[in-house]
């Protein structure tokens, strides 16, 4: 057949052209089929790479839902071998989605995206993934191809920003500050439940309602405003703001606005926040008034107060001090007590604050430069102010220079009320002596003849009654003498009899026996005799008025020892009258000045006494039943001789 | 009225003894008998044992006092002129005495002036 095909060749020159020509188009076509294989074959090379070293997990499925081939991340994904996964059914690893394994089948063309589905490993972990499903032709067969993405990291995102955003919410619900997301235009882009929850003017949304309107049922936006100020500056802004409520309330109330920068920089929104404040206001309000009325009472206290600090240096003063003392801030402050106080007082204060024995109105007699003498009563206490809770002295010192003198006025007076209650028995001892001493002078006169021993008599009478009056006097004028306050040895008995005397006649009159117990080697003690009289003098007085009806009175003195202390001794002046007696219910005020239930007495006698007794560091007590009668018992220490003795 | 001068007897009730003495030397001078009681408890005695036309008391006087032998006299004989005499000058006392007593005087005392309130308190009778 060759040979015929060579002769036909050879027969014709044409054909053996066109021979050539195909043999060339052959040949052509055999190059073009091998560089055809060739880049199939890299095709197929490069797939199969891509396909085993794609970054996503690839499924090759046949539509009976077998797995046709995977690749490694396939493998790695759930955890099983290839030649596993090979020998298994998608529904293995996709157990409860039937309808996915549907819905893969049901893809007719083109890629689709399932999403919310989960796979199942191997070691039976559940991962979510997103599935990118398209047909394929597989060694020439419908093939499925999936291309699967883990979002277990983008799906944990998801859920963190959901909590934060929740969390987030629910801070922002749960702070009592209202707080809003607002735009440029003023429009209200969100809010918290606290912000809802405290307008008044609002309706059921305010989102994208404009804030003016909302918050202050304005027309326009307000002329001050916060979240204004904040657009302009780009910084935070805040302001306290105050309007009347509806029924005329002054409502405070604090508002900010923060910007809010979008990824390039823009301040599109703002957030703003406002806050009541009137209850906290009014609780600074009280506080600082509480605190403006504590000043002004340490101010205007009629007493001088020092605060002083550790250092005994003087932190400050009230008005009282700068006035009582002539004084000036800048020579008190910060200086020691010793610079600003004469050393007689400073160093009693000293001696208070060193030893701890805190003082309590100690009298203090001393001289300042300025002011002169006066009479202080001193207290010292440690204290801790709130403010800074650093230990603090306080000192307190009383002019009682004033008082100590009205004490005295007092004493006076009373000695005039005693003196004025004396004077009536007095008259009475004067006058009758003066009658006698007129009526014998008139009967010399009238009758010249008179024999002389008539005439002698009456004459001696005259001046024995002259001396009478003379020594009633006397008695008078000591008692009355000008009040001189220094302090000797006295013997108790001896002014006690003294006073006696001086109210005999009133005694005897007002049949009064005394009944006397004294006992005459007591000790002496320290006194001012005046005063002393005046003392027995009141309280004599005071029974013999308890006894209308006459009756006795004893008095006793003794020297009352209580332990074996030499202080412990003290003489005692007994008192006991059979008077009316004083009823229980007035028994405490007695001592109180102008007390009284007697309509001749001034009230002032056992006042006096009390404080007379006081000022000679005794004591004076009473007991008394109505009708039975009262006593007194005043005790005084013995002088310091006679301690030493 | 005219009474017989010897027969006036007139008390004297005062604790000072000297002015018992006075008081009984000026009254008898006048003709009057003056009967003395040096305190209250002996002057209410005396009364009770003799009719009396008029009475001088002191006031302060120990045992029953004056106030009281006031009260005792009227009580015996209401119509009698009672003459205080006292040394006090105690204002309220004396008002106490205003509707008993004839005649309050004070001491010291003109021995006339009290002749006088004695006549003056006889004319009452």
């Amino acid at each position: 057949m060759s040979e015929d095909v060579e002769k036909k060749m050879e027969s014709t020159h044409a054909n053996k052209e066109s021979i050539s020509e195909l043999r060339k188009a052959k040949e052509n076509l055999e190059a073009e089929l091998q560089e055809k294989t060739l880049r199939l074959k890299e095709l197929e090379e490069n797939f199969e790479y891509l396909f085993q070293h794609s970054l996503y997990p690839i499924f090759l499925i046949d539509l009976e839902g077998r797995f046709a081939e995977v690749n490694e991340k396939a493998c790695s994904l759930l955890g099983y071998t290839r030649e596993e996964l090979l020998s298994m059914d998608v529904v293995e690893i996709h157990p409860e989605n039937t309808l996915a394994k549907e819905a893969l089948l049901r893809i007719d063309s083109g890629q689709t995206l399932l999403a919310g589905i989960n796979f199942i490993t191997k070691d039976r972990r559940s991962i979510p993934v997103e599935l990118y499903v398209r047909r394929v032709r597989y060694q020439n067969i419908p093939h499925i191809q999936i291309m699967a993405k883990d979002i277990t990291t983008e799906r944990r995102i998801e859920e963190e920003k959901s909590k934060v955003k929740n969390r987030l919410e629910a801070f922002l619900n749960g702070i009592d500050e209202a707080l809003a997301v607002i735009d440029r235009n003023y429009k209200i882009r969100s809010t918290n439940r606290a912000f809802v929850k405290s307008l008044r003017y609002a309706g059921k949304s305010v989102v994208g309602k404009y804030c003016y309107k909302v918050l202050h049922n304005y027309a326009k936006p307000c002329k001050q405003c916060v979240v204004r100020n904040t657009f302009q500056t780009g910084k935070s802004s805040e302001s306290i703001r105050s309007h009347r409520d509806s029924d005329g309330t002054k409502i405070y109330y604090e508002t900010r606005a923060y910007p809010l920068r979008d990824p390039d920089g823009n301040i599109n929104v703002a957030i703003y926040i406002f806050r009541d404040i009137t209850k906290k206001r009014k609780l600074e309000e009280r506080i600082r008034y509480l605190k403006e009325y504590n000043e002004s009472i340490v101010a205007s206290m009629p007493s001088s107060i020092l605060v002083v600090d550790k250092d005994l240096r003087i932190v400050s003063a009230n008005q009282s001090f700068y006035e009582d003392f002539a004084l000036e801030k800048k020579e008190v402050e910060t200086k020691s007590i010793e610079r600003v106080l004469p050393a007689k007082l400073s160093k009693k204060i000293l001696k208070a604050i060193w030893t701890g024995n805190f003082l309590k109105k100690e009298e203090v007699e001393t001289t300042f430069p300025r002011i002169g003498r006066k009479v202080l009563h001193v207290s010292v206490v440690g204290t801790k102010l709130e403010e800074d809770e650093k230990e603090r002295i306080l000192i307190i010192i009383e002019d009682f220079s004033e008082k100590k003198q009205l004490e005295g006025e007092l004493i006076r007076s009373g000695k005039l009320a005693a003196l004025g209650e004396l004077s009536a028995g007095l008259a009475h001892e004067i006058n009758n002596p003066l009658a006698i001493i007129s009526g014998y002078a008139q009967m010399l006169q009238a009758e010249p003849t008179m024999d002389e021993a008539r005439k002698q008599r009456y004459l001696k009478e005259i001046v024995a009654q002259t001396d009478r009056v003379a020594r009633i006097v006397r008695r008078v004028r000591d008692f009355a003498r000008p009040g001189e306050t220094r302090m000797e040895s006295v013997d108790i008995n001896g002014t006690l009899i003294r006073t006696l005397s001086l109210l005999k006649d009133r005694l005897h009159l007002k049949n009064i026996r005394i009944n006397e117990d004294l006992d005459f080697s007591l000790p002496k003690i320290k006194a001012n005799k005046d005063q002393l009289a005046q003392i027995f003098l009141n309280i004599i007085l005071n029974a013999v008025q308890a006894m209308t009806n006459g009756g006795e009175l004893m008095l006793r003195t003794k020297l009352r020892c209580r332990g074996t202390k030499v202080s412990s001794k003290r003489v005692e002046l007994t008192t006991i009258d059979t008077g009316c007696g004083i009823p229980r219910e007035n028994l405490g005020k007695i001592f109180d000045p102008f007390f009284t239930t007697k309509h001749e007495s001034t009230g002032l006698g056992l006042s006096i006494t009390h404080s007379l007794v006081n000022q000679h560091h005794g004591t004076i007590t009473v007991e008394s039943e109505v009708d039975k009668g009262t006593t007194f018992v005043i005790t005084f220490p013995l002088s310091s001789e006679e301690k030493e003795k | 009225m005219t009474i017989d001068k010897e027969k006036i007897n007139i008390l004297v009730a005062e604790d000072e003894a000297d002015l018992r003495e006075i008081l009984k030397v000026t009254l008898e001078q006048e003709g009057y008998r003056a009967i003395l009681a040096s305190d209250g408890d002996e002057a209410i005695k005396k009364i009770e044992k003799k009719s009396f036309q008029i009475a001088l008391i002191d006031i302060k006087m120990p045992g029953v006092n004056g106030k009281e032998l006031v009260s005792k006299i009227k009580q015996i004989n209401p119509r009698m002129p009672i003459v205080i005499v006292t040394g006090s000058l105690d204002f309220k006392e004396e008002m106490s005495f205003k509707e008993q007593a004839y005649e309050y005087i004070h001491k010291p005392f003109r021995l006339d002036e009290l002749v006088g309130v004695v006549k003056g308190a006889l004319r009452q009778i």
